[in-house]
């Protein structure tokens, strides 16, 4: 067995990189639905950590395996 | 090349042989550091004009820093600016002017950009003299596009407020698309989407082109009609297409600054000011350097997050 097959067996199958890049991708959107929205203020205020959040998160897994 | 044997005289020579004198190895650059030499300046100045700006601004956001006095003393004021801005009833206009700026650019852009790159995909007369023609603004600086723009705007003698008035009935002059605040945010959305129409076209086309004719025959075996055709074969797959030139346009509108500036300057009043001439107001008008310097962050993480999205459906359109 190969370390590559090996690693891809070990790794957690809900830490994926597809479903986690889906994940990330959904927080990056709601981000910046948040700050242009023309709603509420509070989401106004909160879009940025959200966004920051999905960046960082989707700049992490997409350094996961398949 | 394998040239040292026997470097050590840990192989025993049979006696009486003469250990030929080994050919001098040439010492000179690894492949390794010659490829660090090829691309070293480049790395460099990658981080002197991308990466250091970055580092410095995130750094400028925590800070009181005024560009107009930079001799007075420095205080770190933590995530003063970010709390202000994002707490801020202005900032948030300004981001639903941008809002309304990039839906309805995009909105249009699409529609009519998908529609022209459907037509010129038929084969007509002509076909490749009006597809340059269609490209021509795509090309023009968007100086030029606000200069020129801001003249047919003219309520007296524009040649659009003519032709609105032609064909609508009133008097030409009887209104005016950057001076009123009602008219003017349509104003900069028919001058981008004049301008970058043609580029949503081009990406669509690229899309309409790359759909392989044998499905469209076994839809016309199938006796589908076009409108079943289009609506399940042409858009389905054109669709990765259309969300890139989206999220490309996305990205280009929310930082849109050159030629809203040169037709409006954020006014009448404060109606067509968006965020990047929010910005370049509270860095060059008010000096708050620091505070700008925090704005701009907020907005580059919001365009970097869409610039994720746009490569992750760039890398799905490749591997079709």
């Amino acid at each position: 067995m190969t370390m590559a097959n090996s690693n891809k067996t070990q790794w957690p199958k809900l830490l994926r990189r597809g479903p986690m890049e889906n994940l990330a991708t959904a927080l990056i959107a709601a981000g910046v639905l948040m700050m242009l929205q023309p709603f509420v203020m509070a989401l106004f205020t909160w879009s940025f950590i959200t966004t920051l959040a999905g960046v960082v998160m989707f700049t992490i897994v997409s350094k996961f395996p398949e | 090349m394998t040239s040292h044997t026997d470097p050590a005289g840990l192989v025993s020579l049979p006696e009486g042989h003469q250990r030929a004198s080994l050919p001098r190895v040439q010492t000179g650059l690894s492949d390794r550091a010659i490829a660090w030499l090829f691309i070293g300046p480049t790395m460099a100045l990658l981080l002197a004009i991308n990466l250091f700006p970055l580092l410095w601004t995130i750094f400028l956001s925590f800070t009181n820093y005024r560009a107009n006095r930079p001799n007075a003393p420095l205080w770190n004021v933590g995530f003063d600016h970010y709390v202000a801005i994002l707490t801020d009833p202005d900032i948030w206009l300004r981001m639903q002017a941008t809002a309304h700026f990039v839906f309805w650019t995009i909105a249009l852009q699409t529609v009519i950009g998908f529609g022209l790159a459907y037509l010129v995909d038929r084969k007509f007369r002509g076909h490749g003299f009006w597809t340059t023609l269609i490209l021509v603004p795509m090309m023009l600086s968007p100086a030029v596009v606000g200069n020129f723009w801001t003249f047919l705007y003219q309520p007296q003698i524009g040649l659009f407020n003519y032709v609105v008035g032609f064909f609508g009935g009133i008097a030409p002059g009887s209104f005016q698309m950057l001076g009123d605040v009602t008219l003017s945010p349509w104003a900069i959305i028919i001058v981008d989407t004049w301008m970058w129409t043609p580029y949503v076209m081009l990406i669509c086309l690229a899309g309409l082109r790359s759909i392989p004719d044998y499905i469209y025959e076994a839809a016309e075996v199938d006796r589908a009609s076009n409108i079943r055709q289009f609506v399940s074969i042409t858009l389905p797959m054109c669709m990765p297409f259309i969300m890139l030139a989206i999220l490309f346009r996305g990205i280009e509108n929310f930082k849109m600054f050159d030629m809203v500036n040169l037709l409006t300057a954020g006014g009448p009043g404060s109606t067509t000011e968006l965020a990047s001439i929010t910005l370049k107001r509270a860095a060059f008008e008010a000096w708050r350097t620091g505070y700008s310097s925090a704005f701009a962050i907020i907005l580059f993480v919001a365009v970097f997050g869409l610039a994720n999205i746009y490569v992750k459906t760039l890398n799905k359109v490749k591997a079709r």
